[in-house]
């Protein structure tokens, strides 16, 4: 392969890193127990039982859908989708994946490691572990309900349901695409996520306060400092704009609204 | 298993050499499009106005084509880019209404940073817009010019129409959120969760948002939307790409939505406050308590003709949000159109293309 460019294409490149994502899903999930504080115990009990159950309704499921026996990429593809890492992982997780992406990003890798290990333990990293955690159980729990529901309807009539693989995914897919939807509008879930969010923040927040302590100490301007220079220099581009406004169009012009009632709130 | 019944079973090797016959093709297609293929927002024009990073593009007519309407404003927001209205050549919006003779502007809001913190949606609306405003009524001769405005956008030229009628001769609105408590009227669960999630958030998780990043990011945004259609996300990069990679023009189509869903600014920090707690949370615009530089914004002083475009399976703005605007403005020269599909389905869609444009080019011939 060593005159393969496909990698050199931006969209192979992004379409390859997302069957990776797809198929390999649940390597983060195991990261983000095994990194997580002692009393996660709970959770990764309750990921156990998550699994056990997916495995035991894959079992009846071979048993009750002819398709489920064959290698069919159809076939193929639902006992991937029945794989409860691969369900959390699936759309609901996004903000998940993109929150813990933009706090744990690059703001400290050019200071000492042991700093930065530091960080990880103090209460705001272990709370956001917890909470990235406690918010892939809720996708999980969603995953086990589609999952029975399934099994349950296969069961019931098999014949219905007809020979073709492509019907017995289409139909998954619709059952787990209706279950996380309903899910997602639980009070669980919103809470889940917005705990997860709010971790994510405090972490990002709690980062930034030792770094600026850092930057201190060594006369470097701080993020507080560049934010406070951006304020003053947008009042003064919309001061500037205002009288640009009133010397082209006249006095009459500058009597529009003072835009100083704005923009102190962030 | 008798003979009889073993044709109706499928083949499980043939049906697995086709799905890889057809995995290796879509990579060998993929691998070979050229960055350059995939160009979205491509229709030509010209730049006429520069503030920082807002720019303000005029349309280059079509050879042969005459003016029929005044100048037409796009507005789009700053969650996405203006390019989903002229996403490819065969599926744009911005070329069909050339095509019909009207003269048409947009406003690029750029791509803001963290230097963009501070910029609010008075800034928006009260500062670039009326700017550029101002300069297509220079160019063009004219005192007012219509809007056509396209989801956040759409509330952006609301506000503006309300606060500048003399400036506006039209105001034409697409996917655009009014009343942003509009989901609790819409039965579809699949649709709202946007203002469900925003709901959800405390005041203090929101400000404690935009103090750590100085935005909202794109990269949050991006991610609730994928999180509204859950195995769409999933299903999207193995069963969706494989079967639009069968096709070149397919596989070019999607390409360029994925490059327009990639491309998803950070909304400015003081902006998203107001996006966010005053209007999705609180719903001020309706109520009548939504200030722009200090002054309260009043729906009823749109009263210049209104067109209301509102997509049926707008899961991410639902018709009902769209809608109450009617009861809102100060005009009786109200009209909707309601077309099927979602909300992105209005631009891209192929069945859209001709109702939009011909609705857009017929209401808008009728008023000048």
């Amino acid at each position: 392969m060593g005159d393969d460019t496909s990698f050199n294409n931006p969209f192979m490149a992004s379409w390859m890193e997302a069957q990776a994502q797809l198929w390999k899903a649940q390597a983060p999930f195991w990261d983000a127990i095994n990194t997580a504080a002692p009393d996660m115990g709970q959770t990764d009990e309750i990921w156990s039982k998550v699994l056990e159950q997916g495995k035991a309704m894959s079992r009846q499921l071979g048993a009750a859908l002819p398709m489920a026996k064959a290698d069919g990429i159809a076939a193929e593809v639902i006992e991937r989708m029945f794989d409860p890492g691969q369900f959390v992982f699936a759309g609901s997780d996004e903000v998940n994946k993109t929150i813990q992406q933009l706090v744990d990003g690059s703001n400290l890798s050019d200071l000492a490691s042991i700093e930065r290990q530091q960080l990880k333990t103090t209460e705001e990293w272990l709370r956001l572990k917890e909470a990235s955690s406690a918010y892939r159980v809720v996708t999980a729990k969603a995953w086990m309900r589609a999952q029975q529901r399934f099994a349950k309807e296969a069961g019931a009539d098999p014949a219905s349901w007809g020979q073709d693989a492509g019907d017995h995914l289409k139909r998954w897919l619709d059952i787990a695409n209706e279950e996380l939807i309903a899910t997602q509008r639980t009070g669980d879930f919103l809470d889940a996520q917005r705990k997860l969010l709010r971790a994510g923040v405090d972490y990002k927040l709690r980062e930034r306060e030792l770094v600026e302590a850092w930057c201190a100490r060594h006369a470097i301007p701080t993020r507080t400092e560049v934010d406070e220079l951006h304020a003053q220099v947008h009042v003064l581009r919309r001061d500037m704009r205002r009288l640009k406004k009133a010397a082209s169009f006249g006095k009459a012009q500058s009597k529009k609204p003072n835009p100083k009632a704005k923009g102190a709130r962030s | 298993m008798t003979p009889d019944n073993a044709p109706n079973l499928p083949n499980p090797m043939a049906e697995s050499l086709e799905f890889y016959t057809k995995l290796a093709k879509s990579a060998q297609a993929i691998s070979e499009i050229d960055d350059d293929e995939i160009d979205v927002g491509a229709t030509p024009k010209t730049l006429i106005h520069q503030d920082g990073k807002v720019t303000l593009h005029k349309y280059n007519r079509l050879e042969g084509v005459e003016v029929q309407t005044g100048p037409v404003l796009i507005v789009y927001g700053l969650i996405g880019r203006y390019t989903m209205a002229d996403l490819q050549e065969d599926r744009s919006l911005v070329r069909n209404l050339l095509a019909r003779g009207v003269d048409l502007y947009v406003v690029d809001w750029g791509n803001p940073s963290r230097t963009d913190r501070y910029t609010t949606l008075d800034d928006y609306v009260g500062w670039f817009m009326d700017d550029c405003v101002d300069v297509i009524c220079e160019q063009a001769g004219v005192d007012k010019v219509s809007l056509l405005g396209i989801c956040e956008g759409g509330v952006f030229s609301t506000l503006y129409a309300a606060t500048h009628p003399e400036k506006v001769k039209n105001l034409i609105l697409t996917i655009t959120p009014i009343d942003f408590q509009g989901d609790l009227e819409d039965a579809d669960e699949t649709h709202g969760f946007l203002n469900l999630w925003t709901r959800n958030l405390e005041d203090e998780d929101i400000e404690r948002m935009i103090q750590a990043f100085g935005n909202l990011p794109g990269e949050i945004m991006a991610s609730v939307f994928q999180m509204m259609t859950p195995i769409r996300t999933l299903t999207k990069y193995n069963l969706d790409l494989v079967e639009a990679a069968s096709n070149e023009k397919k596989l070019l189509n999607f390409l360029r939505m994925e490059r327009w869903l990639a491309d998803r600014p950070h909304h400015p920090g003081a902006a998203a406050l107001q996006w966010l707690i005053e209007l999705y949370k609180e719903n001020q615009l309706i109520r009548g308590t939504f200030e722009l530089f200090g002054e309260r914004v009043n729906l009823a002083d749109i009263t210049m003709p209104v067109l209301n475009v509102y997509a049926l399976q707008d899961h991410i703005i639902p018709p009902p949000s769209s809608q109450a605007l009617e009861k809102y403005v100060g005009t009786s020269d109200y009209t909707e159109i309601a077309l099927p599909g979602g909300h992105v389905g209005v631009y891209v869609s192929s069945k859209s293309q001709g109702i939009v444009s011909d609705g857009v080019f017929d209401w808008l011939k009728k008023r000048g």
